[in-house]
């Protein structure tokens, strides 16, 4: 079975965020998109134009996340989906950092890992996007329209301007790991992209 | 509460204290929200005749209960205050993610007043209230300062309002600029400017709840779908510059200062011209199906670099009323405009007044600083925006807008002054468009389309557009009371197309989002509402009939040429018009607002103060 993911076409997309809307109502039911596992982002240099894109798991073949974790609390479905074990995950952000896309976040209440699940193969950022900028792909359609492709350069871009993820946990007001317990050389070397 | 966070946040810059009020679900569905809101806090919280410049004044922001949700086009904040430019009410609504930011702190709307000490900026960290030293972003421009305070508060996930040069000098243009969108008319920035305010910076965190979550989404897919229709495709393909060929044509384009309907350079500066030729993107606010904003950037010539978000105002008032024909310079000059934060369409009309009296001798080159400024002058026009932020030589003068610079200069330049009750006017050639020409005459908050959708009457032949009759105050009145519903609720003007019946239709959205029963009656009563209390807040300040005018262009010199030759708006059929608006409202002939009216309003406070 081909896995699919949720990918974004940036020439469609203009950076609304209904996506993370619909993502934070169908997990959470409620509009929060601090809660949302997927990541709608304006690269926001204000002057020079602006590229928008979201970004979803990209289900990695051997993913980087679950492999820094350092409690085991993530493993890979057969899908290729993420899991979490909320129990044993106490939010110290190194998933966060291991992933080159950007695409894992923390829950802001209760500390723990978020990424998508695809929503039973239906997704609902895919099924409310106005633009029809967001497209349930295999890897090969998201490679070929070079969306993966962009979707990191941007992520990586924007990662830079918040001086790298940490502004993605510490936003929230977690503790969180001094990032000195990163080894970004290290994480790096771990990551296989995606076929 | 659901929809509402139910609580506004006072801030107050001198004593360096905030306190939080709440708001009880009657004020909530009585006001709305936005500038339903806005209104009704200029009237609790300002006195009477203060200075719109001192610390007596108040700086609101509010959202509306859809604000943050999944509800279309529905990331928008109302900004309000006493204004420096009319004296009246003033208030303008900005959108984007500021909007959702502000929300998600916890917080309906924000009220500041007082002035602090020196230059400061907020940052508002949900329930956590900073007051944060400027000295690093004062006097630096819009975007910079943006920039500068998300590098201090080390987040640029953090959203910033903020003020450029021209609200720090007092410019009564002034705007307040939050992700590159900005709430332009009535120099709420000045206001902003006069608190020693340089910025707001939001971090919110919390939740939005609504009442029926799924059944919202259910509708708000269902409109998703029909805003990817025809009745939003011009916003969606060229954006709002898709109207200066629909108004050249139809001798709607105010041109060198409103001595012309049609531009002949129209073409070059059509939305056509710039999609082919300039648009580098297509930007969307927070929860905005529809997506209107227009980058547009210039690659080569002496403006090469120049990049700035294009909408129909802004070309209209720096291009065509000025003569310029040019499109990067316009471009230039609508990035200056950004960059200083003055709002572009008070700006151009001040220009396009000043062009014409030094073409009428009654400015002289050595008044004006040793430029030429003839009508399309490209190199003196850029100069004068610089001289307007900084109140440099003639710049100081311009800078106080169309009215007080004509009450200055005198010498019949009054006649051409192009603005109501102090505001500048938008690019809709009034003289055949009788209706709109009412609405705008009285609007609350001056000269502006955007307070009363008449023109679409008009534009739609609903009524018959070049004769004065008795009728439109009623088609004024009725879009007045819906654009106060838009405003307030807060939603974009151009969703409206995909609404089939609006008042049952967001009356519903209302009740899913905030569990409030709501007829569509009330909704409308609301709008009504609204519109009175911003009326009274008016009169408190001293509003009387001969305040709702029109220039003395628009009833004196008829449109010289194209398909609406001749046409004007005589001070009779004004008149007439007025009688007839005053009445529909309820309202004295003398335009005053009698007592039983604001009580069927459940405005018995306002009944007991200013009734008659």
């Amino acid at each position: 079975m081909k896995r699919k993911l949720v990918s974004c076409d940036p020439t469609k997309c203009n950076g609304c965020g209904i996506c993370e809307l619909a993502c934070s109502k169908e997990k959470e039911k409620s509009f929060n998109s601090l809660f949302s596992r997927i990541h709608s982002t304006r690269l926001q240099s204000i002057k020079e134009p602006l590229s928008s894109i979201a970004i979803a798991c990209v289900l990695c073949e051997d993913p980087p996340c679950v492999k820094y974790c350092p409690r085991n609390c993530l493993s890979s479905n057969e899908n290729g989906t993420i899991r979490i074990d909320a129990i044993k995950c106490n939010g110290c952000g190194l998933c966060v950092a291991a992933c080159e896309f950007g695409a894992i976040s923390l829950d802001p209440e209760k500390k723990t890992a978020l990424v998508c699940d695809l929503c039973n193969d239906e997704p609902k950022c895919v099924e409310l996007c106005p633009k029809d900028a967001l497209n349930f792909a295999t890897f090969d359609e998201a490679i070929q329209k070079s969306e993966l492709e962009n979707s990191k350069l941007i992520m990586q871009e924007f990662m830079e301007a918040q001086k790298h993820p940490k502004t993605f946990y510490e936003r929230e007001g977690f503790l969180p790991v001094s990032s000195s317990n990163i080894d970004e050389e290290n994480i790096r070397k771990m990551i296989k992209r995606p076929k | 509460m659901f929809g509402y966070s139910g609580k506004i946040l006072l801030v107050d810059l001198t004593a360096k204290k905030h306190m939080v009020e709440s708001v009880s679900e009657e004020f909530c569905k009585k006001y709305i929200g936005g500038v339903g809101f806005s209104a009704r806090f200029l009237l609790d919280y300002t006195s009477v005749k203060i200075d719109p410049l001192s610390p007596d004044n108040i700086l609101t922001f509010v959202t509306g209960p859809f604000t943050g949700t999944l509800v279309p086009c529905s990331g928008y904040h109302g900004m309000g205050a006493k204004s420096p430019l009319t004296h009246f009410i003033g208030e303008s609504t900005s959108s984007s993610f500021w909007s959702a930011e502000l929300k998600r702190t916890g917080h309906d709307a924000l009220i500041i007043k007082g002035r602090a000490e020196k230059p400061s900026y907020l940052f508002i960290d949900d329930d956590e209230v900073y007051f944060k030293d400027a000295k690093n972003v004062w006097g630096k421009d819009c975007f910079e300062a943006e920039r500068l305070v998300k590098e201090e508060l080390e987040d640029v996930m953090v959203r910033v309002a903020t003020i450029g040069l021209a609200a720090e000098n007092l410019v009564p243009i002034a705007n307040v600029s939050n992700d590159g969108k900005r709430a332009g008319r009535c120099g709420l920035g000045a206001v902003m400017g006069s608190k020693n305010l340089k910025a707001v910076a939001l971090r919110g965190t919390k939740t939005v709840n609504v009442a029926n979550i799924e059944k919202l989404t259910n509708v708000c897919s269902e409109l998703y779908e029909k805003a990817q229709g025809p009745t939003t495709s011009n916003y969606r393909i060229l954006g709002t510059p898709s109207d200066i060929l629909v108004f050249n044509e139809a001798a709607n384009l105010p041109t060198r200062n409103w001595q012309q309907a049609s531009f002949e350079m129209a073409e070059k500066v059509s939305g056509e011209h710039l999609l082919e030729n300039y648009v580098t993107n297509i930007v969307a606010c927070s929860s905005c199906p529809i997506a209107c904003d227009h980058n547009c950037a210039v690659t080569e010539g002496p403006y090469a670099g120049a990049a700035a978000i294009i909408d129909y105002e802004s070309l209209f008032a720096l291009g065509p009323l000025c003569g310029v024909g040019n499109f990067p310079t316009i471009l230039k000059a609508i990035e200056l405009c950004d960059y200083y934060g003055l709002d572009t369409n008070s700006t151009g009309g001040v220009i396009a007044w000043a062009m014409e009296c030094y073409t009428k001798g009654i400015l002289s080159k050595s008044d004006i600083d040793g430029l030429e400024l003839d009508f399309g002058r490209e190199d003196a026009y850029i100069q004068l925006i610089h001289k307007i932020a900084h109140r440099e030589g003639i710049g100081d003068l311009l800078a106080q807008g169309s009215k007080k610079a004509a009450e200055k200069i005198g010498k019949g330049s009054e006649h051409f002054a192009m603005h109501i009750k102090g505001l500048e006017l938008p690019g809709y050639d009034i003289r055949r468009l009788k209706s709109a020409a009412l609405g705008w005459a009285v609007a609350a908050r001056g000269g502006d389309p955007n307070r009363s959708g008449a023109y679409d009457m008009d534009i739609a032949g609903k009524v018959d557009r070049l004769k004065a009759e008795i009728g439109p105050g009623k088609t004024v009145a009725e879009s007045e009371d819906w654009v106060a519903v838009f405003d307030s609720l807060i939603l974009c003007k151009f969703i409206n197309g995909c609404f089939q019946d609006f008042y049952s239709e967001s009356s519903q959205l209302y009740t899913l989002v905030t569990g409030i029963e709501m007829k569509p009656s009330e909704l409308k009563s609301a709008g009504e509402r609204i519109i009175n209390l911003k009326k009274a807040y008016n009169i408190r300040e001293g509003w009387a009939r001969t305040d709702d005018n029109l220039p003395p262009r628009v009833m004196k010199d008829p449109i010289p040429d194209g398909t609406a030759k001749g046409s004007l708006v005589t001070q009779e059929e004004l008149n007439l018009m007025l009688d007839d608006y005053y009445k529909v409202r309820g309202w004295t002939k003398q335009g005053i607002l009698p007592k039983q009216k604001l009580i069927e309003l459940q405005l018995e406070g306002l009944a007991k103060e200013y009734g008659v």
